[in-house]
């Protein structure tokens, strides 16, 4: 695969804000490619930067080993998917999406079987004439979907795109949205909030805080091995300790200490320890690590959520047995199930 | 009992405001020349009103006023509403102020401001000063009527037009302007409306025998009693009531649709 977008430190700010801080960044051809992180966090940011409609005040944009940090969004081989509200109201359905055929002066008799064929992909052919306003929300981004794609994009980007809808239909977007990606063969740079989205359906995630890239991997390298306590509470719900490591495979936490598979540590460094619900088992006294009382157990479907204090903090267990709130529990973590991280580390920062 | 004096009050109200127009709209039709007595129907006036050369000449000269001013005003206000848009905080509300003063300024100091700024830069009193201030008073009410109008304009309209490729210039026309379209035809009639409807500032920039419809009434009016002003301002009445009726009818269609 060869890279098509590349950000080369590049900082933004907004009234002295800085809301960029050294992004650097590299993107694939064809690959669905999330940027995840907390409202406010940039995303939308990185995501104009790319379209054209910001410039950064450091950096470059680079298109296929192009500088284009200085070319207008009208010139630039990306489209847009916007959050929402972006519909044109006075045209219908076909006006809407045959607008960028148009404006590149294509023969009507050419943008007509186009349009038709973009309707035929979002599912909403015989829409043709109908007002964007008589539309529901899914109808109307997947007709700003037809109307982005028929230009025949390299790159769409897309702004949380189904923030707006219910839950049912954003699960069914979801899969469209792959759906499409994979028959049209395009880069997708797709910006959202929510992890489970992210998860689901990226290639790759860039995972952002304030700013500042805190880590990019595949799905299951994030969920799997969130390089700092951020990423591991953002992608999941998890338990954030602190704790000193010792030395190699030797950790300290709640007051005890633990046997874990890390190393390569300053001698009695202080970290952060994190551990998944569902990776604190409750066994029996004789097993058990640390003890502690249920403070509160709820149903969630398809386990029990619980919380069980001990001496030096509260743990959130997730088990599919559930528990008298009162009793006294014991608690075992398997030593491969114990994340160490550095406090603070980001991406890039082990190569310095 | 509250509820007769409450509909009896809207009654004088009304009957206050309207009861001059309609002795005028009477005696537009009278026979007689007087206004003191009613001699019987007759179409007189609106007969000699038709053939009045400098009555013909006025209509002629508001019209074209109207229209000329009517169009590069709102060329200008929309030009300037989109400009004034993206501004934020206190520049705007200082941008906004300064358009609002002549709308709230009283006629009188903007009739003589530009009397004085014409004198002061040789300019010949005319058809052409004329016009000039007609667009100059009517500006700001374009700009009031289209600048809600782009506030309302989600910024993603226009961005979504360069996505797909559209020129700046290109946006403006394909995207821009029909989204406000409502609030430039309201600004146009708007515009319209105040220039016929002109009397202090026309009367002190014009000059030359170039008269317009008010103008002349005026000085009709100090040379005598004239029937022929009674016509003339039946007719303009109407024509008056009839922009209003097009002015909020588009308003209550679109509103219709919204719901
Ligand atoms: N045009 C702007 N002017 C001022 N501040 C802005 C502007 N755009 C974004 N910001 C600020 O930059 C930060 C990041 O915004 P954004 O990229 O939209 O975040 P996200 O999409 O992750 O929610 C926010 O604090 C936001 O208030
Ligand atoms: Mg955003």
């Amino acid at each position: 695969m060869a890279t098509q977008i590349e950000l080369r430190d590049i900082v933004k700010s907004f009234d002295n804000h800085r809301v960029l801080d050294q992004i650097n960044l590299e993107i694939e051809e064809d690959e669905f490619l999330t940027i995840l992180g907390p409202s406010g966090c940039g995303k939308t940011t990185i995501l104009r930067l790319i379209g054209g409609f910001e410039s950064p005040d450091r950096g470059q944009v680079i298109f296929d080993g192009q500088d284009i940090t200085g070319l207008p969004a009208y010139k630039r081989p990306v489209n847009t998917l916007f959050q929402k509200y972006s519909l044109f109201p006075h045209l219908n359905v076909y006006d809407n999406v045959a607008f960028g055929l148009r404006i590149k002066k294509i023969p009507e008799n050419e943008i007509k079987p186009r349009v038709e064929e973009m309707l035929r992909l979002v599912n909403l052919r015989g829409f043709e004439n109908r007002g964007v306003e008589s539309l529901s929300g899914g109808q109307q981004q997947r007709i700003a979907m037809a109307r982005a794609l028929i230009n025949r994009p390299e790159v769409l980007l897309l702004d949380e795109p189904l923030g707006a809808l219910d839950l049912k239909l954003r699960k069914d977007m979801q899969s469209e949205l792959k759906r499409i990606q994979k028959e049209l063969g395009i880069t997708f740079i797709f910006v959202t909030h929510d992890q489970e989205e992210a998860l689901t359906l990226s290639d790759r995630i860039i995972v952002l805080n304030e700013g500042v890239i805190q880590q990019i991997g595949t799905p299951i390298d994030i969920y799997n091995e969130p390089i700092n306590s951020f990423v591991a509470d953002f992608i999941g719900e998890s338990n954030i300790l602190e704790g000193i490591m010792h030395r190699d495979y030797d950790v300290s936490f709640s007051g005890r200490n633990f046997v874990c598979v890390d190393e390569d540590f300053y001698p009695d460094e202080a970290v952060d320890v994190v551990i998944r619900p569902e990776d604190v088992e409750i066994v029996s006294n004789g097993k058990a690590q640390l003890h502690g009382q249920v403070v509160s157990c709820i149903f969630m479907g398809v386990h029990y959520e619980m919380l069980v204090s001990t001496d030096h903090e509260e743990y959130l267990i997730h088990s599919t047995v559930p528990r008298e709130i009162g009793e006294r529990v014991g608690l075992f973590i398997e030593p491969e199930n114990i994340h160490i991280m550095r406090k603070g580390e980001v991406e890039g920062d082990e190569d310095l | 009992m509250s509820r007769f004096l409450k509909r009896l009050y809207l009654f004088l109200i009304y009957g206050f405001l309207y009861a001059p127009i309609l002795v005028l709209i009477i005696f537009s039709f009278n026979e007689g020349r007087t206004r003191g007595s009613w001699d019987g129907f007759s179409l007189v006036w609106y007969r000699r009103l038709v053939r009045d050369r400098e009555i013909l000449s006025a209509v002629y000269h508001s019209l074209l006023v109207a229209s000329i001013s009517t169009i590069v005003s709102t060329i200008i206000g929309v030009l300037g509403a989109i400009g004034i848009s993206p501004y934020r905080g206190k520049l705007k509300r200082a941008i906004l102020g300064m358009n609002q003063i002549p709308v709230l300024n009283p006629d009188i100091v903007m009739a003589v401001g530009l009397m004085v700024f014409y004198r002061s830069l040789g300019l010949d009193f005319g058809l052409l000063s004329l016009i000039l201030s007609h667009i100059a008073f009517t500006v700001p009410y374009v700009v009031l009527s289209v600048l809600p109008k782009l506030k309302q304009m989600p910024s993603s309209l226009p961005e979504a037009a360069m996505d797909l490729g559209a020129t700046p210039a290109q946006t403006l026309w394909k995207v821009v302007i029909p989204y406000i379209k409502p609030g430039i035809i309201s600004g146009a009639l708007m515009a319209f409306t105040l220039s016929i409807d002109d009397f202090v500032i026309s009367f002190f920039t014009t000059g030359s025998g170039v008269d317009t419809i008010s103008t002349l009434v005026y000085s009709m009016a100090r040379r005598g009693i004239n029937p022929e002003i009674n016509a003339l301002s039946a007719i303009m009445f109407v024509v008056v009531l009839l922009l209003l009726v097009i002015m909020n009818l588009p308003k209550e269609k679109s509103a219709q649709e919204g719901r």
